[in-house]
């Protein structure tokens, strides 16, 4: 009986809640930020799917952080969804101190924790950094048609692209409307699907901008009867090709990871991304045929940024900081932006930074395989209003995959 | 007076799996249920019957029947080769020598089992480019569809591959504690044919014993994530799947749905483990 005794006593200690720091006082010094920062462990949680994008953190971001300013980067696995179920598990167990401190999100992730107000913020106008980012740009400075408002930093940019390889689509035009969609689908059975996530959905965002009449069409907040006019004929559209699809169209790849796989084993021809440049990357890890290429439609594709978010109960909030004002400045953008390291677009506006920065910007070696970043721009859609996800996520699954 | 010594007797270890593990768990159901009805919750709005109204009229009734439907196939699959194999061992002297063999399956984690079959069975996998190789078949597209099918066999496979074993090995110590070499001596020297003997005597002798642990793995192949999740279709998914997608969607609004599916299912195992084995075997249940 002692022993369970003990055992419980143990238990009881053992989940204890300590207090969390004291904020940083608001008007606290960046000097003071540093001098607080030193020493402390900064948790962050990201997506660590990509070894490219693992050795930038490891290799770069985490010595250098350690060696200027004392701050040790401790990396754990996680996005989205993992990101949301561990900060909102947290509030609903009063936790004080979060097992996290920095999070990699996007506008999906970013919209969800703000629904339960686990980010801390407005915390860019703190960084020294920040004045360099492009604020002025609308994929940049809105996030799903939200302003950050200061409670995500802006890490990345990015555009969606589809991937091909063009050996084995040689001679083929390839689409660039729904109308060649549908005939190239009638040619190459079974050669075409839509992963089930962020991803697909970010296509079909795309095509839903084309039904509607133009890119800028879903600009603005939700609109019921546009969502629904134009989801209908986008729906009919896929339902009426969809035996064309891999698998019949009876099944749908759970994400793009198995998209790539597929695309690399032959059964599709086309996977994408949401990175533009990552055509390049995974030719370089060997997952894609050199062969492979990367292009963005007629009809435009959805760019958007990624963003670093800092967490509200977050145990090292200066450490924190500081990280986050590394990973944005130029030299770790610049870093970056290399498509042998990682290949993501900067978001800083390079006419803002010191000239010795620009120099170096203008020489980063340029992009193998992936579309021109310049070109590609003016086929660029904003990301639309966040209920437009919701809804696509919903209503793929109930009107296309159940069907 | 009787109740405190009754107490006094009770054993402190039981009390503590009590509170270290069911005690966790019926917390855990209250909770997602408590969840499910609005009672709790960052976002909840109040008391709600909501989701599960939600749970009746989407997809769940779709998932709930099609792990059924896996779950009693695999079952018959695994109970095919189990008792093939145990009686091969019984009736063939040399047949023993599989013994050893059954009890590698259990070396592997279900999900690396998954991942075997789908490098063997998916159609860009080994057997589709050993058979192109032979000029079976034109190409990856020729190549049946064996994984996220229509049929679930690769889930079908993998479930046998790890279920069939143990229940052979289990079948064969029941065999024996059933002293079946001579029981089937007896009957063969009556007149018996092996036919008679396997259906009338070894197959409802084993079950008779073995029943209610079968069961048991039928909950566990109820339960089963990783296999479905990589081998499954997109529709339909098990409940497994179809619970863990609703927790993790774009939309918060759909966790109480998913702590009514998941609460629907621990009732529903619950309910059906105790009506089941009381019923089956009343002994498994006493101590």
């Amino acid at each position: 009986m002692r022993v369970a005794i003990a055992f419980f006593l143990l238990m009881f200690f053992a989940c204890g809640n300590p207090e969390a720091k004291p904020e940083l006082s608001p008007d606290a010094t960046w000097e003071d930020v540093l001098n607080a920062a030193e020493g402390q462990t900064a948790t962050m949680m990201m997506w660590q799917g990509d070894p490219l994008i693992n050795r930038y953190l490891q290799d770069y971001v985490r010595p250098t952080l350690q060696k200027r300013h004392g701050v040790a980067l401790r990396i754990v696995d996680g996005q989205g969804s993992r990101i949301v179920q561990t900060l909102l598990a947290e509030a609903e167990a009063g936790v004080r101190r979060s097992e996290l401190d920095l999070v990699w999100i996007n506008g999906e992730t970013f919209y969800q924790l703000r629904q339960i107000d686990a980010l801390y913020g407005p915390f860019t106008e703190r960084l020294p950094n920040a004045q360099y980012i492009d604020w002025e740009s609308p994929f940049i400075g809105v996030d799903f048609q939200q302003p950050v408002e200061g409670y995500e930093c802006p890490w990345g940019n990015v555009q969606m692209a589809l991937i091909y390889d063009s050996v084995d689509l040689a001679g083929q035009a390839l689409p660039q409307s729904l109308e060649d969609w549908a005939a190239w689908w009638a040619a190459n059975p079974g050669r075409f699907s839509i992963g089930a996530d962020f991803t697909g959905m970010t296509l079909l965002k795309a095509w839903l901008a084309e039904l509607a009449g133009s890119r800028g069409a879903l600009n603005g907040d939700f609109n019921e009867a546009l969502y629904t006019r134009t989801s209908d004929s986008l729906w009919a559209f896929i339902n009426a090709h969809k035996a064309n699809f891999w698998n019949g169209g009876s099944s749908f790849p759970a994400n793009v990871a198995q998209m790539h796989q597929l695309f690399a084993n032959g059964e599709l021809a086309f996977t994408m991304s949401n990175n533009d440049a990552e055509v390049d990357n995974k030719i370089r890890q060997g997952v894609f045929p050199e062969t492979a290429r990367a292009y963005v439609p007629d009809f435009g594709t959805i760019r958007n940024s990624h963003y670093l978010g800092i967490v509200k109960n977050g145990p090292s909030r200066a450490a924190a900081l500081v990280a986050v004002n590394f990973l944005i400045s130029p030299e770790a953008q610049w870093e970056k932006m290399n498509p042998a390291v990682w290949g993501d677009h900067t978001v800083l506006d390079r006419s803002l930074l010191p000239p010795e920065w620009q120099a170096r910007f203008q020489q980063i070696p340029g992009r193998a395989y992936a579309p021109d970043r310049k070109a590609i721009g003016d086929r660029a859609i904003l990301e639309p209003d966040p209920e437009y996800m919701i809804r696509l996520y919903a209503d793929f699954r109930s009107k296309v995959i159940e069907q | 007076m009787m109740q405190i010594r009754r107490m006094r007797r009770l054993d402190p270890w039981l009390l503590l799996y009590v509170a270290v593990l069911v005690l966790p768990l019926l917390f855990g159901l209250g909770y997602s249920l408590a969840y499910s009805f609005g009672m709790i919750g960052l976002l909840s709005e109040g008391f709600s019957l909501g989701a599960w109204q939600r749970l009746f009229e989407g997809d769940a009734a779709d998932a709930f029947l099609y792990t059924l439907a896996l779950t009693f196939w695999s079952l018959v699959l695994a109970l095919v080769f189990a008792y093939a194999a145990s009686w091969a061992m019984l009736i063939r002297p040399g047949a023993g020598r599989l013994y050893p063999w059954l009890f590698v399956p259990l070396t592997l984690a279900p999900v690396v089992a998954a991942f075997a079959v789908f490098a063997w069975l998916n159609p860009a996998g080994l057997l589709s480019r050993l058979t192109f190789a032979l000029g079976v078949h034109d190409g990856v597209q020729d190549f049946p569809r064996l994984v996220q099918d229509a049929g679930s066999i690769g889930i079908l496979v993998v479930h046998t591959l790890l279920v069939g074993p143990v229940l052979a090995i289990v079948f064969r110590q029941q065999a024996n504690a059933e002293r079946m070499p001579a029981l089937r001596k007896t009957a063969r020297s009556l007149g018996a044919s092996d036919a008679v003997v396997f259906f009338r005597v070894f197959v409802p002798a084993i079950w008779r014993r073995s029943g209610a642990f079968v069961l048991l793995y039928g909950v566990y192949l109820f339960g089963t994530y990783e296999v479905p999740l990589l081998l499954g279709r997109s529709q339909p998914r098990v409940l497994t799947v179809y619970i863990t997608d609703q927790m993790t969607r774009f939309d918060l609004g759909n966790l109480p749905l998913a702590h009514a599916a998941a609460s629907a299912y621990a009732l529903a195992v619950m309910i059906l483990l105790l009506r089941l084995l009381t019923r089956w075997n009343r002994r498994l249940l006493q101590p």
